[in-house]
């Protein structure tokens, strides 16, 4: 029997890894690094859309799936931004430059941030997931004039867990951005706001019905952030998040992260709220 | 006072009756704060309570050998000071601005005799505080889950 | 397409023949009181004069009164054995010198006869096809092993107990999808098999199997045959209406009471020709290599949704929810199709007796009874 693919421009090697090598390492915390990482075989730049991942590869070890965390319009340099929590994140925030690891991808949805042009921007993270949105921070302030108001809200646990200091520090001093940043515990010197995210959104000056939302923490932050977003009258359409399950082939073969009918995987890790709302509060789906 | 534009930004009012609102509003007075300034003292009477119209404010509570520290900020939207409703009438926290601040000031005493007066506009004030205290509940549990943690 | 009618000697020609061709043939032969599907050489390997009787936990073949051919359902194996391999190599990764070297694995140069396919395997082929070669990606492996494979189909002249794809639109006829397809006729004296090409490469085969012409009674023959074999189902699914029927009842208590009894066996998954769930495992070996397989996994198995060390569905109301759901619903979302061909095969497998029809005719009884009170 002959099974014609029905569509042409099908990835044949869905699965195949690349070798990267790792060009530089830097502690953001006390548990989570930022890699810097460049192709290793003399081949294209792993080109991406903010929101993507990659499954990373560490010889020996294991594979996860981590979002890129880099500047989409600089494919050269491939960054990610790991938490060690396991096994195989523990053996990568360890990595020394020089290494070569396997990595295979991008996979997976994106932000929809060429689709938000001319909107006002909300972008709220929690914990780890600034990386994720970081791609989309860079490609709307690279764009700035292309977008109304631009807010970034992020929640820590506390102020020696933030990630990217610097940037933070950059975002901060611009007039053009509103930054607000809490953490969940204080320190004697940490002069910043304590508290959830949720209390943060009444500082945002946004225009509800031509906004555009991006939401990456945890799922009981994002749904919080997405009702409330949603009762200053924005469209949940318009809210993006970003969802984290047992990725393992990263191309809808394996079936582990699906969630109702995605495939967090292909259809995902960004998908629109409002396709996701009711799933996300039900228990073990 | 009017605080139509601060109502419609915050979720605190929501429930609460146009005529409540405007009665509430009319005792209003409008107070400006510079930063670094104590708002009110852990254990004094709890007077007055306000809502913030701009800048932070962060409760504060010293341990015996610890400097005070920082256990919430509350910011534009709030409704700031819940314990001018509720025995033993004491703050159970130390307000500091962080910033320059601006906010409606209200005197308890004069709310709390409406509140005698009108039995409505009393059931919509403990709505109005069992809301918000539900609500700061929510916040602690979220915070208690330690999200951003190690998962 | 062509058709012949051909005697049981000159069909016992039609293996060697595919061999000769350099096809594999795979197709069902009697193992430890199973029929299973395996390599087969000669007709003499397939289930000549078995049958098998099904109901929900039971399994058993019996000697039938003539010698046919194929006078039996289906059996535990599926065809998904061979096209999506239980074990697959994806790639290899060598630590070279000069960093991480990654072969893919070369795709397979098989070329597989599958003989005695029924209707609801060839519909089950169809619907994994939209898994690995239908979507942007597509799985090297099957889309080759599937490309150069041969079907034989067979219009079931028995339905087992537990069967039930008349409901699903997917049998017992063969309808398409194939390269042949066969109709066994065995009354009384008469043993013959009607066959006809779907293909060209079938119509080639045909050409070499000597027969004689197919009349209108034969042609009435199968239609008898096919209807027969419909009108003989007891179990029936009620097909699309599971969609709104599950996705709207996802917290209804028959989780409940199936979690009861389900023991995650995962036998329903391995038995089911269209569960595609796999896992991937690295073997690393001292010498710097490390080989990259893909094995079958189950929705049932605890580890399936790990995050951060903790499992999604940690219970087995919320792994069988996901099995159930993820076929009969949430698949028309991801493949445009039910996950299910109504074979039967999970009903009879589950050691639980766990009937699929009947925990949806339950749900469905349910959900009226509340509608209405």
């Amino acid at each position: 029997m002959v099974v014609a693919p029905l569509i042409t421009d099908t990835v044949t090697e869905p699965m195949m890894l690349r070798p990267f090598e790792v060009t530089a390492v830097t502690q953001e915390t006390h548990d989570t690094w930022t890699l810097d990482l460049k192709v290793a075989d003399g081949g294209d730049d792993l080109r991406f859309r903010p929101g993507q991942f990659t499954m990373m590869y560490v010889f020996g070890v294991g594979e996860v799936p981590i979002s890129i965390a880099g500047n989409p319009s600089h494919p050269e340099t491939l960054v990610h931004t790991v938490r060690a929590v396991g096994a195989v994140t523990n053996a990568i925030c360890a990595l020394r430059p020089g290494t070569v690891i396997g990595i295979r991808g991008p996979y997976g949805s994106s932000w929809p941030v060429v689709a938000a042009t001319g909107r006002d921007i909300i972008i709220v993270a929690g914990g780890i997931g600034l990386a994720p949105v970081r791609p989309a921070i860079y490609h709307v302030l690279e764009h700035r004039e292309s977008y109304g108001s631009v807010s970034i809200v992020y929640g820590s646990r506390t102020p020696s867990d933030l990630l990217y200091i610097d940037e933070i520090h950059d975002w901060k001093s611009r007039f053009d951005l509103n930054v607000q940043i809490t953490v969940d515990r204080g320190d004697g010197t940490w002069m910043g706001d304590v508290g959830v995210v949720t209390p943060l959104l009444n500082r945002l000056s946004f225009d509800a019905n031509h906004a555009a939302a991006i939401l990456c923490g945890p799922e009981i932050m994002m749904r919080v952030i997405a009702k409330e977003l949603a009762r200053r009258g924005m469209p949940t359409a318009d809210v993006s998040v970003s969802l984290e399950r047992n990725v393992k082939c990263g191309v809808g073969f394996c079936g582990h992260c699906q969630i109702g009918a995605s495939f967090i995987c292909k259809d995902g890790p960004v998908v629109a709220y409002d396709d996701v709302a009711d799933r996300l509060g039900m228990e073990e789906l | 006072m009017n605080l139509d534009a601060w109502r419609e930004r915050s979720p605190m009012f929501e429930e609460m009756s146009d005529e409540h609102f405007a009665f509430l509003a009319s005792l209003a007075e409008e107070r400006e704060v510079p930063g670094g300034a104590t708002l009110f003292r852990v254990n004094t009477p709890a007077d007055r309570f306000y809502l913030v119209l701009e800048g932070t404010v962060a409760l504060k509570i010293a341990g015996p050998s610890k400097p005070p520290m920082t256990i919430q900020t509350v910011g534009e939207g709030a409704l700031l000071g819940l314990s001018w409703h509720l025995p033993p009438y004491r703050w159970q926290w130390t307000a500091e601005t962080r910033e320059p601040c601006r906010f409606a000031e209200f005197d308890a005493n004069e709310v709390l005799a409406a509140c005698e007066t009108d039995s409505d506009f009393d059931n919509a004030m403990l709505r109005i505080i069992a809301r918000e205290a539900g609500r700061r509940l929510h916040n602690v549990r979220i915070q208690l889950l330690d999200l951003y943690g190690r998962e | 397409m062509a058709s012949k009618v051909v005697g049981v000697r000159e069909f016992d020609s039609l293996i060697p023949l595919l061999r000769d061709r350099g096809y594999d043939v795979i197709g069902p032969t009697v193992d430890e009181g199973t029929i299973v599907l395996d390599h087969v050489a000669t007709s003499a390997d397939l289930p000549i004069g078995w049958t098998d009787h099904h109901d929900k936990g039971t399994y058993s073949l019996d000697k039938r009164a003539d010698e046919a051919y194929f006078g039996y359902a289906v059996g535990p194996r599926t065809f998904k054995r061979w096209l999506y391999p239980p074990r697959q190599t994806i790639l290899t990764i060598e630590h070279a010198e000069t960093g991480l070297v990654f072969k893919p694995e070369p795709t397979a140069d098989e070329r597989y006869a599958f003989v005695g396919v029924r209707a609801c395997e060839i519909a089950a082929m169809e619907i994994q096809d939209r898994v690995f070669a239908h979507d942007a990606f597509a799985d090297p492996h099957y889309v080759e092993r599937r490309a150069r494979s041969l079907i034989v189909g067979v219009n079931c002249a028995v339905a087992g107990e537990t069967c039930f794809c008349d409901s699903m639109g997917t049998g017992p006829e063969c309808t398409a999808g194939y390269d042949l397809v066969i109709t066994e006729v065995v009354s009384g004296e008469r043993h013959e098999f009607i066959v006809e090409s779907g293909t060209d490469e079938g119509e080639t085969i045909l050409t070499e199997l000597d027969g004689r012409p197919t009349t209108p009674a034969d042609r009435k023959e199968v239609r008898t045959i096919i209807e027969d074999t419909a009108a003989s189902m007891t179990r029936t699914m009620p097909k699309d209406e599971t969609y709104s029927l599950l996705t709207e009842n996802l917290e209804h208590p028959i989780w409940d009471s199936i979690a009861e009894r389900c023991l995650n066996c995962t036998n329903c998954t391995l038995v089911c020709p269209t569960c595609f769930c796999s896992t991937m495992e690295d073997m690393t070996d001292l010498d710097g290599r490390a080989v990259r397989k893909r094995r079958w996994d189950s929705c049932f198995n605890r580890e399936f949704t790990f995050l951060h060390g903790h499992a999604v569905r940690f219970t087995t109301k919320s792994r069988y929810r996901q099995w159930m759901t993820h076929k009969l619903a949430y698949w028309y979302d991801q493949f445009g199709t039910s996950g299910c061909v109504g074979c039967g095969r999970c009903i009879t497998w589950c050691p639980a007796k766990i009937d699929i029809t009947e925990e949806i005719a339950h749900l469905a009884e349910q959900t009226r009874e509340e509608v209405a009170t």
